[in-house]
């Protein structure tokens, strides 16, 4: 009974079918007629071709069975009724072929009626899959872009391109590979699992996981081509096989990320379902892979250039024609001290030296105007409120109102310059000074000389002789000062240590100057310790600094003034003293008495015949010996110079 | 008539033997040992020429000839410096200030310096 009602139905579709010039059959929609117990009666070759059915393997079966997925049952048996019922129903729904894969369709169930009966229904399929296929893949494009755009890092953007990707396609787990160079394998950088799958095994051994060229995805970056692998449950070589059965996942597909030509990562992605490779995927995917390739490829070159500008000794910056700083590097706040939020917040000219300001604003000026600043130099206020010398390299960009700016810290340059400059003036200072001071004994000598070799008169010849003799003797004393000096400063002066009693030595120098003394009509004391211990010197040295000391006294005091020398004990160390009635030294000349060529202002009431350099031959020569030497004076009234040595024994 | 030098010089040895000079060779000479010196006498008695030293107590020689300069008794004294630096420095600024030459003393001899002084004031007799 029932194969006669299907025997008449589709003998009544086809009826029609020939009055209509074979609409169903030649249809490129795919056509299937099912009685009113779903069990199909006919289906034209477009219907066998969308589905895989021949059509004598299916009459008399039920529709459902063959075609629906299992979650659109209820749906599609919806459809029916209405069809029965006699409506047309239309619905964009999915379909599963005979080889399990799923495609997309548009479904309109039409009633079947025969005189007024309703004796089933049609089905018409429109293949939505390359459409839906457009759609995802936007989709998915859509996702990865905006993925990308937020990330500055593949290792960023990898979490949500997988997730975007994964979602787009339908699959329920992702993970990125990275080629790492140095160890030749492939290393996961991230992995994204849908949440209704439990995969932690595979996750697990796919995050540890390192693979080399031709093993697991690194197949992939082998091949450099997009790949499919329909069960790796199934697939001996699938390293995480097991794992992946544990997860119940199945299909794969995999696709290289290409970066100039070479694979620099692969994409892999799993589903739970069973399927045959999908062209239409992998070409979409290949495209992706290329895409991200270039985005590694742009964020590398990034990074590199972040790098260098993290890594610069230099001070890097970016400003805008507004005056305000937009970006700078870390050296600016290590040379300056500057946070960048302080560098950011003013004008930068506000920053720069008031002596430079104007230079600085026409540089900035003619820059603007697409010029270039090269080896223009400033000075920066620190935090500090020091400034530091800057060299400047920048250009603008116009369009943009931008600066590039690379200063460089030139201080110490500038100050080591500004030191050898001192340096040269120094030089040229001491010789000039020395040029003058050799050439007034030797102008002496030869005018004395000259006036001699003139002279007639006997006593008046010897007279000159005798002052071109002591100009001679004051040229030596200075050479000999000099080179004392020097050797001392340089350290090269061969020193003789040994005991030397300080009282006898005093005594000695005393018997030089006895002439002198009694010249100017000075009293001279002695006070001494009758147990003075020695102090270990070099008695020549020590010699020039007790004569020095005392000539100075004797020269420096008006005739008939008194000298007081005392030696004793202070601590460890030795005292030696001379206090005179003399001229005394004015405060101001106080403190730069030990100076080399230095000289009071008001020895010139005395003479100006002193070099400067007995003092400062002192201080060096006591100094040499562990002592120091100390000058207390009042202007007018007159002047005490100690010294201290350290007691034999004391130094070693 | 005799002319009038005043030798402005500190060191007495270099006093000694120009004065003597140049009072062997007929010319009025007056010495000061000092800048203020100088500048008194200058001022008391202005001389025909004044040969004057840079470095000397209480007041160095271009502060002695500026002072000349700013006052019109001592104005138009003919100023010679006589020193024994050659700071281009200094002898930029001695002539800056209106000397009419520089001698370095060291590179002259007692007659050399008598003779220019001779034709100095020649000229200007």
């Amino acid at each position: 009974m029932r194969e006669q009602h299907a025997a008449d139905i589709a003998a009544t579709v086809r009826e029609h079918d020939v009055h209509l010039g074979g609409l169903i059959q030649v249809n490129p929609l795919a056509v299937v007629v099912i009685d009113a117990h779903d069990l199909v009666q006919m289906c034209n070759p477009a219907f066998e071709k969308m589905f895989g059915y021949r059509e004598a393997d299916i009459i008399g079966q039920p529709i459902d069975p063959l075609i629906v997925p299992a979650e659109n049952r209820h749906e599609a048996e919806a459809l029916s009724r209405l069809g029965f019922a006699g409506q047309t129903a239309d619905s964009v729904t999915r379909r599963r072929r005979k080889d399990g894969s799923i495609i997309d369709v548009e479904l309109t169930v039409v009633p079947l009626s025969h005189e007024g009966t309703s004796i089933g229904a049609y089905g018409i399929f429109r293949d939505l899959t390359e459409q839906k296929h457009a759609e995802r893949h936007l989709r998915a494009q859509y996702a990865v872009v905006e993925a990308l755009a937020h990330s500055a890092t593949i290792e960023e953007a990898a979490p949500w391109v997988l997730r975007a990707v994964a979602e787009s396609v339908d699959w329920q787990l992702g993970a990125m590979w990275i080629v790492d160079r140095t160890a030749d394998k492939l290393r996961c950088l991230d992995l994204w699992c849908a949440a209704d799958v439990s995969a932690a095994q595979f996750e697990q051994e796919t995050r540890n996981g390192r693979f080399a060229r031709g093993v697991g995805p690194g197949r992939t970056w082998d091949t450099e081509k997009p790949a499919w692998i329909v069960d790796v449950t199934k697939e001996g070589r699938f390293s995480r096989r097991e794992a992946a059965a544990a997860a119940g996942l199945h299909s794969a597909f995999s696709f290289p990320m290409i970066l100039s030509g070479d694979v620099i990562g692969v994409v892999e992605f799993f589903t739970s379902a069973v399927l045959e490779p999908d062209d239409s995927i992998l070409r979409m995917f290949a495209a992706l892979g290329r895409q991200l390739g270039a985005f590694v490829g742009r964020s590398r070159t990034q990074e590199q250039v972040e790098g260098f500008f993290t890594m610069s000794q230099d001070l890097l910056c970016v400003a805008g024609f507004d005056g305000y700083f937009k970006r700078v590097n870390g050296s600016w706040t290590r040379v300056l001290g500057y946070t960048p939020e302080e560098l950011l917040a003013e004008p930068h000219v506000n920053l720069v030296h008031l002596e430079d300001r104007e230079a600085t604003i026409a540089q900035l000026t003619s820059l603007r105007a697409g010029g270039l600043m090269n080896s223009f130099e400033n000075r920066y206020r620190c935090k500090d409120g020091s400034y530091k010398w800057l060299l400047w390299t920048a250009i603008a960009k116009p369009d943009e109102e931008i600066i590039y700016a690379v200063a460089r810290d030139n201080t110490d340059r500038k100050l080591i310059e500004q030191q050898t400059q001192d340096t040269l003036r120094m030089r040229n200072d001491f010789v000039s000074f020395v040029t003058h001071q050799l050439r007034t004994p030797l102008s002496g000598i030869k005018w004395m000389l000259e006036l001699a070799a003139e002279g007639t008169d006997a006593d008046e010849k010897t007279s000159y002789i005798q002052d071109a003799h002591e100009s001679a003797d004051r040229l030596i004393g200075l050479v000999n000062d000099l080179l004392d000096a020097s050797r001392l400063e340089s350290g090269k002066l061969r020193v003789v240590l040994e005991a030397v009693n300080l009282r006898t030595l005093t005594g000695d120098v005393l018997d030089d100057v006895t002439t002198l003394v009694r010249e100017k009509g000075h009293t001279v004391t002695v006070e001494s310790a009758a147990d003075l211990p020695d102090v270990t010197s070099d008695p020549q040295l020590l010699r020039q600094v007790v004569m020095n000391l005392l000539s100075n006294a004797i020269k420096y005091t008006p005739p008939g003034g008194r000298i007081a020398i005392r030696m004793g004990l202070d601590g460890r160390n030795l005292r030696w003293s001379i206090h005179d009635s003399g001229i005394g030294i004015p405060k101001a000349s106080a403190a730069r008495l030990f100076e080399k060529f230095f000289r009071a202002d008001n020895v010139h009431t005395v003479d100006t015949e002193g070099t400067g350099l007995g003092l400062y031959l002192v201080r060096l020569i006591v100094e040499r010996f562990g002592g120091t030497v100390t000058c207390e004076s009042e202007e007018g009234r007159g002047t005490t110079f100690a010294f201290t040595l350290p007691r034999a024994g004391a130094l070693t | 008539m005799t002319k009038s030098i005043l030798l402005a010089e500190d060191d007495k040895f270099l006093r000694r033997a120009a004065e003597t000079k140049l009072k062997q060779a007929g010319f009025d000479v007056r010495v000061a040992v000092d800048g203020d010196e100088a500048l008194a006498q200058a001022r008391e008695q202005p001389p025909d020429l004044m040969l004057l030293d840079l470095l000397m107590p209480k007041r160095d020689g271009l502060s002695v000839l500026k002072a000349l300069k700013a006052d019109t008794v001592t104005a138009a004294i003919r100023v010679v410096i006589i020193s024994n630096s050659s700071k281009d420095l200094e002898m930029q600024n001695a002539s800056d200030l209106g000397a009419v030459d520089y001698w370095i003393k060291s590179n002259l001899s007692l007659q050399e310096l008598c003779d220019r002084v001779q034709r100095l004031l020649g000229e200007a007799s």
